[in-house]
């Protein structure tokens, strides 16, 4: 009876009842050699499962990294003058005018800011000297603004505009052998080109996991700053915290737009740190190179079974020629056949990769000892975190789809160009 | 025998025996491009390290190390010396003197690493003559400096300008030059660049009130391997007011990294291993079933499970080992234009930068990543085909001659 109703469908087109026929003829074929069909599936839920964790924890820790690194200290966008960027001097800092804290405080997504000014300075302490940045802030600004001042690793953190207390990383309290509660000296050059030299107290440190914060920045209030450094009321960068991550651009432009005219520019977090974000490029490139390794290597194997599962068929399909099935519908056949095994492989590997990711997500990994020291010193969290967004999702899925009806580009044109009689003698 | 036979068996069906050795021949490919470029890029961190400022073997007063203060000068500079001299192994050496250190140009100024060198004695140990970009090494004459590029363009000045460099002395007070740049320099870490300025030693011993001391030796070794002995013999000869530091002691970090990079790659060669035996054990399994009635005539006329299974095995050892040596063929012939010209990762070059690599990087391989790779990829393959190897001996004789 079906291959009466094949034979009717003159037209080389596939009807819709003869496809339905198809689909049917290909599940049940998958299924007359269950153990390959399983081991194949397995290869593709293996690779969709490796691809799709690897790539959530990618971007997840990647996510976590960016957040943690943006919110500690960077902000989401920073104010600065022209070329402080390339070459951060005093020369390079501002005044903070009217119009720029109207065009800040107008603006609803920017949901805090925070004035900063930057000096490199020498901090003795008896006989011992080392260089650090002299980073001014105003503390009840960076409060609402950034993580820095949780921080606290020992003592406390100075109080509004104190001329007096310093805060200095923890590594760099320990170089300088001093203590909290010690007297320091630092020593700058001011925006004049005179060396400024006064005494501070240490009233706290900081520890933060980033070895430049911990072991070579000295925090001061703003205008302790701006007397050390002789630069007035000058900062070197407004710092903003937008209230969605997604409108980093449209503020960017809108304050560009404002700013037009002056001697400002608006940089985003990945230009202001544009080491991080291409250490995060290198990674994932890195990483979807490794997946596409992977899947070559499984689509591969899916050639070699689908290969495998034509030959030893050929008699049967040279039958199936001879007695007038179109051989479009024996290429077809074999599609539909690989697809249902790649296809459950992959609903299965987004199920497992989606758990894996979820789990991650609620148990982030994190590490200790050396691994903590590694990844400080690429400026990374020592923790590893997931995500699960569905375009990862999609794009594993299409890659393996795309790949492996590739792989099977062989096998198809095998079974395309078999000759009836060919294939009936085949053995 | 049994070898001839199992050969002869992988080529009766050559296009599946072709297709799986091409997949192990990618994965190995893949593998071994991976390997040999991450390998290239940490070996370039460390070689970089080294050549930059660590050298092989640094000699400081015990503590120096851990506190970087001028009052850790080097005791019995003269006796230290005569010792580096007088070991055969100790190439070259250049003695230092270095001190934290602030140094202002008239717009601006920076933290520092002030190191006091003999020109002539550290162009030998040091790149830092070779990274010149601009203007010339240190002469014979008074009070030059050189600093890095990316600190003269963050001070605002440029060759034939003058600084100002301050540091605490051995004293206490804090002591002062002034200094004319005659060269600016760039290695691969922009961090270096920004910290490290070389004034002749002289004139940093007089600022430091140091009276003809150093802070360290840096020794350079004729053979990298010997560097145990040359510590200990140093050790030895100089007693226990000295620290004698090996470059990896002083870059645990690095180190600490290769060993780490090493294990990460297990999990790749395993990942690739998995994915690979799925492909094998479909493969070796279907070879089996279509010989069944081949192997039940075989065991019918006596040939032991034994026999059966490692024949299989063998099958199997040989695709994956022609397909890894093959693999390994190409891999090696697309590594070696490349171990010359190197690979331009120059999109990246801000993050290698940070990471003190240059934007270039030249994959090497090492005995060590082929072994891996051509042993552990075959025996991966014979993994694969335990499972259809027992279950062509499970079954009886007859009903393998009647199996279809």
């Amino acid at each position: 009876m079906n291959n009466e109703e094949l034979r009717r469908d003159e037209t080389p087109g596939l009807k819709k009842r003869s496809l339905e026929l198809l689909l049917k003829m290909g599940w049940r074929n998958i299924w007359r050699n269950k153990r390959r069909t399983i081991i194949t599936m397995l290869a593709v839920t293996f690779a969709l499962t490796l691809s799709i964790g690897m790539r959530g924890i990618q971007l997840g820790t990647y996510e976590v990294n960016i957040k943690y690194v943006v919110e500690l200290f960077t902000g989401h966008l920073q104010i600065q003058r022209q070329g402080y960027q390339e070459n951060p001097t005093l020369q390079k800092s501002f005044v903070i005018t009217d119009s720029l804290r109207r065009l800040v405080e107008q603006d609803p997504r920017i949901v805090a800011s925070a004035p900063r000014l930057l000096g490199d300075g020498l901090i003795s302490f008896q006989e011992n000297s080392l260089g650090a940045l002299i980073i001014g802030i105003s503390p009840s600004r960076e409060r609402a603004f950034s993580k820095i001042m949780t921080k606290i690793h020992s003592g406390r953190f100075f109080r509004e505009d104190t001329a007096h207390d310093i805060v200095v990383g923890a590594q760099l309290l320990d170089n300088l052998k001093a203590h909290v509660g010690d007297k320091v000296v630092v020593l700058a050059q001011g925006l004049d080109g005179t060396l400024g030299n006064y005494k501070y107290r240490i009233v706290g440190t900081m520890k933060t996991g980033s070895p430049e914060f911990d072991g070579g920045s000295i925090f001061v209030g703003l205008s302790a700053a701006q007397e050390l450094l002789a630069a007035g009321n000058r900062v070197s960068m407004v710092a903003l915290m937008l209230k969605d991550l997604q409108d980093i651009p449209s503020v960017q432009s809108s304050l560009k737009e404002g700013l037009a005219g002056t001697e400002l520019s608006v940089l985003a977090w990945n230009e202001v740190l544009p080491d991080l974000e291409q250490s995060i490029q290198l990674d994932n490139v890195s990483g979807m190179l490794m997946l596409g390794i992977l899947i070559v290597v499984v689509a591969f194997g899916i050639a070699n079974t689908v290969l495998m599962s034509v030959t030893e068929r050929f008699r049967e399909f040279g039958v199936a020629l001879s007695i007038g099935m179109p051989r479009e519908y024996l290429v077809v056949l074999v599609l539909f056949e690989t697809l249902f095994i790649v296809l459950i492989g992959i609903v299965i590997g987004n199920m497992l990769g989606s758990g894996i990711n979820y789990y991650i997500m609620r148990h982030p990994i994190v590490f200790g000892g050396e691994y903590e020291q590694v990844y400080a010193e690429y400026g990374f969290l020592p923790r590893i975190e997931s995500t699960l967004r569905p375009g990862m999702l999609f794009n594993s899925t299409i890659a393996t789809i795309i790949i492996s009806l590739l792989a099977t580009l062989y096998p198809l044109m095998k079974v395309y160009r078999l000759q009836p009689l060919k294939g009936i003698r085949y053995t | 025998m049994l070898l001839k036979i199992a050969w002869r068996n992988i080529w009766r069906q050559r296009r599946r025996s072709v297709i799986v050795i091409i997949s192990v021949a990618i994965g190995i490919v893949a593998t071994l491009l991976t390997e040999t470029l991450s390998r290239g890029m940490m070996l370039q961190m460390l070689e970089n390290q080294i050549g930059s400022h660590v050298a092989h073997i640094q000699v400081h007063r015990k503590g120096f190390e851990a506190n970087q203060v001028v009052q850790n000068y080097l005791p019995a500079r003269t006796k230290v010396e005569r010792l580096v001299s007088e070991i055969p192994e100790a190439e070259y050496y250049s003695e230092r003197t270095i001190t934290f250190g602030l140094i202002s140009s008239a717009r601006s100024s920076s933290g520092v690493t002030i190191v006091g060198i003999d020109p002539r004695r550290e162009e030998r140990v040091t790149t830092i003559e070779k990274s010149l970009v601009a203007g010339q090494y240190l002469s014979a004459r008074r009070n030059e400096v050189i600093v890095g590029k990316k600190l003269a363009e963050k001070l605002g000045v440029g060759v034939g300008d003058k600084i100002v460099a301050m540091a605490t002395a051995l004293d206490g007070h804090i002591g002062s030059d002034v200094f004319r740049i005659v060269g600016l320099y760039e290695t691969f870490s922009s961090e270096f660049d920004k910290v490290y300025i070389y004034v002749p030693l002289k004139e940093s011993q007089e600022m430091l009130a140091l009276d003809g001391d150093v802070s360290e030796v840096a020794i350079i070794l004729r053979d990298r391997n010997r560097l145990d002995q040359v510590q200990q013999a140093l050790e030895r000869g100089l007693g226990g007011s000295y620290e004698v530091l090996t470059y990896p002691e002083i870059l645990p970090f690095l180190v600490l990294q290769l060993d780490l990079f090493q294990e990460s790659m297990l999990v790749f060669y395993a990942i690739i291993g998995i994915a690979l035996i799925f492909g094998i054990i479909n493969t070796m399994l279907m070879s089996v079933f279509e010989r069944m009635t081949e192997f039940g005539v075989l065991k019918a006329i006596g040939m032991r499970n034994g026999r059966l299974v490692v024949m299989i095995l063998l099958e199997a050892l040989f695709l994956g080992v022609i397909g890894s040596v093959g693999g390994f063929v190409v891999g090696y012939f697309i590594y070696l234009p490349l171990s010359h010209s190197g690979v331009n990762l120059s999109m990246f070059s801000a993050s290698l930068n940070s990471f003190g690599v240059g934007a270039i990087i030249y994959p090497v391989l090492t005995v060590d990543g082929v072994l891996n790779a051509l042993l552990i990829i075959p025996l991966i393959a014979v993994l694969g085909a335990i499972y259809p190897a027992l279950k062509a001996a499970r079954f009886e004789p007859v009903a393998a001659m009647r199996y279809v």
